[in-house]
């Protein structure tokens, strides 16, 4: 995005070099990582004013177009201060829409929100692809998220580029090993109960807030987890493996 | 250079907006507030009925010497700054506007939203004395330059603080040392030093227009001078925003 002058190498983005380049920004979509969003505006408001600074001809219908793509039609009256963790990466993606980008850039879209969200928007995220025909390139340090929705990822560690290629073949590497995952809500001594029922489960750890679960199977664990909390009516807080960080996937790659 | 001034102007539109109704205004009211109940106390308080000279004095001590400095510090160390330390200037930044754009549209909200502050500060204490007591002869003339002095002072202290803030991340404590330590206390130290001050040639201006109060006796430079010298600081601070801006890695 023309952010960060590179300090090696050379990069191109869409044929062009983007540093001090801000007429590309014109071609890409980019939604951020964090929650940066004028919270006293309307989702509305803000995509307007998005759509003015890229210079959309036609505001109202643009903002209402992508407001419908991502089923924020009804909330983009009211203000960002009281949208949901998940309503707020829709508005975000909704923005990075805005401009008709040939590329689009999601950098952390799931991050922050529970499993239900989680789902929604890789539903999104993959029928942008496959119905609107958008170009994207999807950061996050979870690779479980990024299986959900390609199948081809190249792995960054510290600015260097470390595997690319089939997720498959990353993944089974690292699923080798058993991984730590952290939940954290209401209700979790009564899922744990739960949980140690099932096969994948090698441990369950009481902790402050909620519980540790230790998995061989994270596949069979994440799939199966928003059933299990819905039968359970477990309310969780928070969900994050220890194990999903890019350390642990460089140690597993690199150094073993 | 990619123009889009309807996108700048919503840009404009959409800082100036955040930065004059949020919790900072509160302040600027309780400022306000007080201004009035003063110049009501000393109108009914006093042994003379007050006249244009106190209208001068009242503007010298509260505008000039205080909210002058202080406001366009308050906004201009945090409008941009802010932005880059909360990563929502992204936003903008990933918009196809050029940096040096973005950075006049920051610099143009800036001067709208502490003029507009400034303005209201200074009107407050004279409307009150003018609703209190009628208008001294001369009056409007005085409030009227002082209006015009608060405007020329609130652009280049506000240019100041805002490239200040492009270059530290401690804009306001820069702040705090030009106003107390170099303008309050080593710009008095004799020997001329007291002639490298923003103050200094908006009170040599001042003492050149006005004509009544304690300033009006200021020994300052020549007013074509004074305005040279806030013209030329103005818009090195322009360009070397600018400069700044451009070359800036947002991380």
């Amino acid at each position: 995005m023309g952010l960060i002058k590179p300090r090696l190498g050379e990069i191109d983005v869409l044929g062009e070099n983007p540093w001090k380049n801000s007429g590309i920004n014109s071609k890409i979509g980019f939604c951020p990582d964090y929650d940066s969003l004028p919270l006293d505006s309307t989702g509305h408001d803000y995509l307007k004013l998005i759509a003015s600074l890229h210079g959309v001809k036609d505001r109202e219908f643009r903002v209402s177009e992508v407001t419908k793509t991502v089923e924020m039609s009804k909330d983009s009256s009211r203000k960002i201060g009281g949208y949901s963790k998940g309503m707020k990466q829709r508005i975000k993606i909704a923005s990075a829409l805005i401009p008709h980008p040939e590329m689009l850039i999601l950098d952390e879209p799931l991050a922050g929100t529970d499993p239900l969200v989680r789902r929604k928007l890789i539903e999104l995220i993959e029928s942008l692809h496959k119905d609107s025909g958008y170009n994207i390139i999807v950061s996050s340090h979870i690779l479980r998220e990024v299986e959900r929705m390609t199948r081809e990822i190249v792995l960054f560690y510290k600015g260097r580029a470390i595997a690319s290629g089939n997720i498959s073949e990353i993944r089974a590497l690292i699923n080798k090993h058993p991984h730590n995952i952290v939940i954290k809500g209401r209700g979790t001594k009564e899922l744990a109960k739960g949980l140690l029922d099932e096969s994948y489960v090698i441990s369950v750890r009481l902790i402050d807030d909620g519980i540790s679960v230790e998995v061989n199977d994270p596949d069979g664990f994440f799939t199966s987890i928003p059933n299990i909390l819905a039968n359970m009516k477990v309310s969780i807080d928070e969900m994050y493996s220890l194990d999903d960080s890019l350390d642990a996937v460089f140690e597993y790659l690199v150094e073993g | 250079m990619m123009v889009n001034l309807k996108g700048w102007l919503a840009l404009v539109f959409f800082l100036s907006r955040r930065t004059l109704v949020n919790k900072k205004i509160f302040i600027v009211a309780a400022f306000a507030l007080i201004l009035s109940a003063i110049v009501t106390y000393f109108t009914f308080a006093g042994e003379t009925t007050p006249g244009i000279e106190d209208v001068a004095d009242l503007l010298d001590i509260f505008v000039m010497t205080f909210f002058l400095l202080f406001i366009p510090m308050i906004y201009g160390s945090s409008i941009l700054r802010s932005d880059i330390e909360d990563n929502s200037i992204i936003t903008i930044m990933t918009s196809p506007l050029d940096r040096r754009l973005i950075f006049f549209g920051y610099l143009v909200s800036l001067y709208f939203s502490v003029i507009v502050v400034m303005l209201v500060l200074t009107s407050v204490g004279p409307l009150t004395l003018f609703a209190l007591v009628g208008i001294p002869t001369g009056a409007i003339d005085v409030y009227l330059k002082a209006c015009v002095l608060v405007i020329i002072g609130s652009i280049v202290y506000s240019t100041l603080y805002l490239t200040v803030s492009l270059i530290t991340k401690r804009a306001i404590y820069f702040g705090l040392f030009y106003a107390f330590i170099w303008e309050g206390f080593i710009s008095f130290i004799p020997g001329g030093i007291g002639n490298f001050t923003i103050r200094h040639y908006i009170r040599s201006i001042r003492s050149s227009w006005i004509e009544h109060g304690g300033f009006a006796i200021y020994e300052g430079a020549e007013v074509e001078f004074s305005f040279l010298v806030l013209t030329t600081i103005t818009l090195i601070l322009i360009a070397l925003g600018t400069f700044l801006i451009y070359k800036k890695e947002i991380e």
